[in-house]
């Protein structure tokens, strides 16, 4: 047995000679600060539309106090509450809306088909609800966007291989990650029976964690990562624009309100009616859009492919149903492999087995017969 | 330069050395090498708000470190073959670059393989023969000065299996004649 301490100078003395490629950390540290400029590079990208929506959002938040103060704001407000119930509004995203729509609305993920989670999360009846409730909404504690208050929206995507039976372990691993992230189960999809159970599993986490759930995953134990992908995308322009457009359409029809309020005739009524019910219409349309990406901004979403190792075929064993115990199966399996071997025998030979037959055949038969018969004659 | 910036540098510089030449030592092939070193490093950097102690960071390098190198042992089979093959047809012996011709000795110039301890060259041929399995055990613990639980993180493997693949390799190490009777104090034929 070679000694440890021999074995390390050896092995010391063997790698020193191994020259370290010049530059090699600096091309590891720019490798690095490139793939880490994306975000960057993001920003500056939507630098240029950022500034065209301040300035149109600028305008507009100048303009709001001059036409609002035409019309019958209180009456407006009553009117606003009752014509658009609230859709698709956390309740954490309300304080920073331009226009209130009403409260008390519950946290629904748009798209999230089907929910199962083992947290106490998760309500049963396919809703579903971010950490905290309905009431705390997803910019609770645990959901903190990025500092500089832009809005990226990050979706991911890994592909797993555990163990053969497995699975269900591996997705509860998954299912107990996202809920300890501070994230919950959004869509699950599982196939335990048959030759391929796979799972098919989409979290969300706070943006904030989404890094920290990938690397949490690939650490998981049994778990072998076949492929990964992440993706990020900044929204921040694409809100302000849609803010800004929501405040002009709620001054519109503030404008349509104060419009009916005067009207006279019936006439006048129908029409100004018609033109307040296409402003809800935008309005909530509008209302809709931000509060699905102020969604999709403040928990990432990952989906997670979870496959189990293929095992070792094995050979399929015929089934003879009239042949299942005693010498009645010896005998069919004995005549099952006597007429594999002449198959056998017959595919590799061709041709010359059957000469070699005839040949056999014909010696036995001028060895034994011809006497046999040659007495015969006399 | 950003504090994180120089951070950055400083965690690169005072690990690529050993990460570089266990991962030479691993692939035996320098551009593997580099390649899988990049990938852990980049790796590791990104997600290190996972991992703030710096152990367990260090740990995971080198795990990440092991899969990157085991990754590019598979794509690389079939061009090493080839280039064994090609070697091999060939008598001049001046392709001592190949990955197949040493681990450490890649563009090394004749007279410096000359100069080369020959147990050092034992330790090398018998190093290349063993199984990667072996062969990582060996490296990461007596290379990269990686402890029996951390070799089992990095490896996915429990400390038992780490323990039986050390002995292993030790006992297969042991059976080349000029590695045998090399200790601490023996005498070392350098030439």
């Amino acid at each position: 047995m070679i000694d440890e301490g021999a074995l390390q100078d050896l092995l010391g003395r063997l790698a020193d000679e191994i020259p370290i490629p010049a530059g090699g950390p600096d091309r590891v540290v720019d490798e690095i600060v490139n793939c880490s400029t994306p975000t960057r590079s993001i920003g500056s990208r939507f630098a240029k539309p950022l500034l065209v929506a301040a300035a149109v959002g600028g305008v507009v938040a100048l303009a709001i106090p001059a036409l609002h103060s035409s019309s019958t704001s209180k009456a407006a407000s009553a009117e606003r509450s009752v014509a658009s119930p609230a859709r698709d509004q956390p309740a954490g995203t309300r304080t920073g809306a331009p226009v209130g729509t009403g409260g008390g609305a519950a946290f629904t993920l748009p798209g999230s088909s089907k929910s199962i989670s083992n947290g106490p999360n998760v309500p049963h009846g396919g809703a579903v609800s971010p950490p905290g409730g309905a009431g705390s909404g997803p910019t609770g504690p645990v959901a903190t966007g990025p500092v500089d208050g832009a809005k990226i929206v990050k979706t991911g995507t890994l592909d797993l291989e555990v163990f053969h039976a497995t699975l269900r372990v591996a997705v509860n691993r998954v299912s107990g990650a996202a809920v300890g992230l501070g994230g919950y189960v959004a869509d699950s999809k599982t196939s335990y029976g048959g030759a391929d159970p796979t799972a098919e599993i989409t979290i969300r986490v706070p943006v904030a964690n989404f890094d920290s759930a990938i690397a949490h995953l690939d650490a998981l134990p049994g778990v072998t990562v076949l492929s990964d992908s992440e993706n990020g995308d900044d929204v921040t322009g694409q809100v302000t624009n849609l803010q800004a457009q929501l405040t002009a359409a709620t001054v519109a029809r503030d404008g349509l309100l104060g419009v009916l309020a005067g009207a006279r005739t019936i006439g006048d009524i129908l029409a100004v009616t018609d033109r307040l019910s296409a402003a809800n219409a935008q309005v909530d349309q509008l209302q809709g859009q931000i509060n699905l990406l102020n969604s999709q901004a403040t928990f990432s979403s990952l989906a997670v492919t979870l496959s189990e190792k293929p095992v070792p075929a094995t050979k399929a064993v015929v089934h003879h149903p009239q042949a299942e115990s005693g010498l009645a199966k010896s005998w069919s399996d004995a005549r099952s492999g006597f007429a594999d071997v002449i198959e056998w025998l017959i595919a590799r030979s061709g041709g010359a087995l059957i000469i070699l037959l005839a040949a056999l055949a014909l010696a036995f038969g001028i060895r034994y017969l011809s006497p046999i018969v040659r007495r015969g004659l006399v | 330069m950003t504090d994180q910036s120089d951070g950055l540098d400083a965690w690169v510089r005072d690990r690529y050395g050993r990460a570089y030449r266990s991962a030479v030592l691993i692939c035996g092939n320098r551009a593997d090498a580099e390649e899988a070193v990049q990938d852990a490093f980049l790796r590791v950097w990104r997600f290190r708000d996972a991992l703030p102690d710096d152990a367990r960071r260090n740990a995971w390098l080198y795990r990440v470190l092991v899969n990157a190198c085991y990754s590019k042992l598979r794509q690389e089979v079939p061009r090493r073959e080839r280039e064994r093959e090609r070697l091999s047809a060939r008598t001049d012996g001046a392709n001592a670059d190949l990955p197949s011709r040493s681990l450490a000795a890649n563009t090394e110039p004749p007279d410096e393989a000359a100069e080369r301890s020959l147990v050092a060259q034992a330790l090398d041929s018998t190093l290349r023969d063993l199984p990667e399995a072996l062969r990582v055990v060996v490296v990461l613990r007596y290379y990269a000065d990686l402890s029996e639980r951390e070799i089992a993180t990095a490896i996915k493997r429990r400390p038992g299996t780490v323990k039986s693949r050390l002995h292993e390799a030790r006992r297969r190490l042991a059976a080349d004649a000029r590695l045998a009777g090399y200790g601490p104090n023996a005498e070392v034929t350098t030439r």
